[in-house]
């Protein structure tokens, strides 16, 4: 096929210098003419599609020159005409500035055209250097019949003055306007798989220089591939410090204990019970050997000692707590973790409580047992005997007997006893009744009565015997007794 | 061969949100370079018409998995579009796309903008490697 014919060009450009938002101007056209829109804009503003002013156009690449000065901006836009009257895109730039644009129409001979531009470098596409220059052009769709175009956008007034060497059909703005972008375009025609254009001629002035390739199908289907190549991740970790492997050895902590001084009294006390004594006599052997005169029983004084013990007591101890001094030593801990412990110093005190401690007073208590005085009073005894000599009173004279020794006082079962056993020991025969007429043995009848009597008291005194033996003599005995005599 | 280009995101994504041996993955056209990871079918590929539905194609996964410190995701071609009823296009850029997810990873850039003519029944092809697949982790 043939390389694809420009059949329209129309140049566009701001009114103003401060333009946010903008439409090219389109050049005439019919179905199936490929357009390429090249629009310039002063300064380095970015550039894109207002809100649904797309239009059907392809926005093929934006490039901000930085070279030398932070301008221009250099957009490329196609569209495969659908109809004879293709609306322009509506475009907005990120700051309002001047603008220019440059709308070319290519024809083919019928059948589909296509469109390729490659995508402008900054620095390598652009520059602030006279006679800019672009890359090559390189479709990879082999050799076909090509039609190479090429426009250079510069900043200020025009610069250019012809394309790259081999390129016709130079047309521009004409921008006289130091403010304003120039926008300058060149084409051809090559059957080829690519082409590198030459440098413009051009005025020093930053610019930006943009290729493209149109080219029509041969007929029939186009069979487009693409070829993806893998796109490549790459993962890479951080190090991370660890730490680990800490020990920390504890010493052992040594610890003071004091105490407080106590001072401990006790009250003591003893409590004496009652002693209990036991007085006990021995016996006393009384002969009587008839026919003596003047018998006489000499007793002899007991003699009791009753001691007692001291009873020692002791009150009033104390017991002085010392000051008490305490060590704590503890045993040192080996820690081994990866942890890290920071410990403190512990504080520890220990504070007794005081004791109240109450002495009573101390009384030592001794029991001193005095030697006991006893006194035995012996009654008049009348000895009386009957027999071939005439009887004969035997006045007994009343003899104290004393008993010295530890005094006590007897009481009434013990000197019940003691009566009691005087008279077991004394023998009817040796009891007799004196009456008036006579003195006889006592009978014994009234003997068993009298024995009997005696020994239902509880409380026998001499009294108390006396009375008994007179009236068991009177009741009992068949003679007027007037007297017994009782040997004590 | 196109250069596979990788979506702003998309490393954070395939950390996070994709499960990449067992989603499901297609191949979607469109006319502007993606700039974030979201996809819309119909919105961030073409519209359905022509023989492309939106949303692209979906597309088999033929391995997942690591070799010698190298993990490949390969996945099988889409089929190919062929334009009839209508035109489809113009478009420029094909998408890879998580559509468990509904998240663009990565893009192919056929270098301009083209329509499958139904008139000719124009035809495009999408070679994926079938060896190195579509993206590798090392």
């Amino acid at each position: 096929m043939a390389s694809p014919s420009l059949v329209s060009q129309t140049f566009s450009q701001s009114a103003g210098v401060t333009d946010l938002t903008f439409t090219p101007t389109l050049s005439a056209h019919t179905t199936g003419d490929m357009l390429e829109l090249d629009v310039g804009l002063d300064g380095n503003p970015t550039v894109s599609f207002a809100t649904g002013g797309q239009n059907g156009w392809t926005l093929n690449w934006q490039l901000q020159n930085t070279q030398g000065s932070t301008t221009p901006t250099h957009a490329k836009l196609t569209k495969r005409a659908t109809s004879a009257s293709e609306t322009p895109p509506d475009l907005e730039a990120t700051v309002g500035e001047a603008w220019g644009a440059s709308c070319r129409v290519y024809r083919g001979a019928g059948g589909t055209l296509n469109y390729y531009t490659p995508t402008p470098v900054d620095g390598t596409d652009s520059g602030s250097s006279a006679n800019g220059q672009g890359s090559a052009v390189s479709p990879g769709v082999g050799s076909q019949d090509f039609t190479f175009t090429s426009c250079i956008v510069q900043d200020g007034v025009q610069g250019a003055t012809a394309g790259p060497s081999g390129y016709g059909n130079f047309q521009t703005n004409a921008n006289a306007t130091a403010a304003r972008v120039e926008v300058s375009t060149s084409e051809k025609a090559a059957t080829a798989s690519s082409d590198t254009p030459g440098a413009w001629t051009s005025a020093a002035e930053q610019w930006i220089v943009g290729g493209g390739a149109v080219w029509e199908d041969a007929g029939g289907a186009t069979n487009y591939t693409l070829t993806c190549d893998v796109g490549a991740y790459t993962l890479t970790g951080v190090a991370a410090a660890l730490r680990r492997g800490y020990s920390m050895a504890a010493a052992t902590g040594a610890y003071s204990l004091t105490g407080q001084a106590a001072t401990i009294s006790r009250g003591y006390r003893v409590a004496c019970d009652v002693g209990a004594y036991t007085l006990a006599g021995h016996d006393a052997t009384l002969t009587y050997v008839p026919g003596t005169a003047n018998y006489t029983l000499t007793c002899e004084t007991g003699a009791y000692a009753l001691t007692g013990f001291d009873a020692i007591t002791s009150l009033g101890r104390r017991l002085v707590a010392e000051v008490g001094a305490y060590s704590l030593t503890g045993i040192a801990a080996t820690t081994s973790r990866g942890y890290s412990v920071a410990a403190d110093a512990g504080a520890y005190s220990l504070t007794g409580n005081d004791a109240t401690l109450t002495a009573t007073a101390s009384v030592a208590y001794s029991l001193v047992c005095e030697a006991g005085g006893y006194s035995l009073n012996g009654r008049n005894a009348s000895l009386l005997f009957s027999g071939v000599v005439a009887p004969r009173r035997h006045a007994g004279t009343r003899k104290n007997y004393i008993i010295k020794g530890q005094k006590y006082a007897l009481t009434d079962w013990e000197l019940r006893l003691v009566i009691q056993q005087m008279l077991d020991e004394v023998k009817r025969p040796e009891v007799q009744v004196v009456t008036a007429k006579e003195v006889k043995q006592v009978s014994r009848r009234v003997w068993k009565r009298l024995k009997e009597s005696l020994s239902s008291l509880e409380a026998l005194t001499l009294e108390k015997v006396e009375t008994v033996v007179e009236s068991n003599v009177i009741e009992y005995d068949d003679e007027d007794d007037e007297e017994l005599l009782m040997l004590l | 061969m196109a250069t596979y280009n990788k979506i702003a995101g998309s490393r954070e994504a395939l950390v996070e949100s994709i499960n990449a041996g067992s989603d499901q993955w297609g191949i979607a056209l469109s006319n502007t370079a993606p700039s974030a990871t979201a996809f819309t079918a119909g919105t961030s590929d073409l519209a359905t018409g022509g023989g492309y539905t939106q949303g692209g194609a979906n597309v088999a996964t033929t391995t997942s998995a690591e070799s010698a410190g190298v993990y490949k995701l390969v996945l099988v071609d889409p089929a190919t579009w062929t334009a009839s009823g209508a035109d489809i296009g113009p478009f420029r850029y094909v998408l890879l796309v998580d559509k468990t997810v509904n998240l663009m990873i990565g893009y192919w850039d056929y270098g301009s903008s083209i329509t499958l003519l139904a008139a000719n029944s124009d035809t495009f092809t999408v070679d994926l490697d079938g060896t190195n697949g579509v993206i590798s982790l090392a």
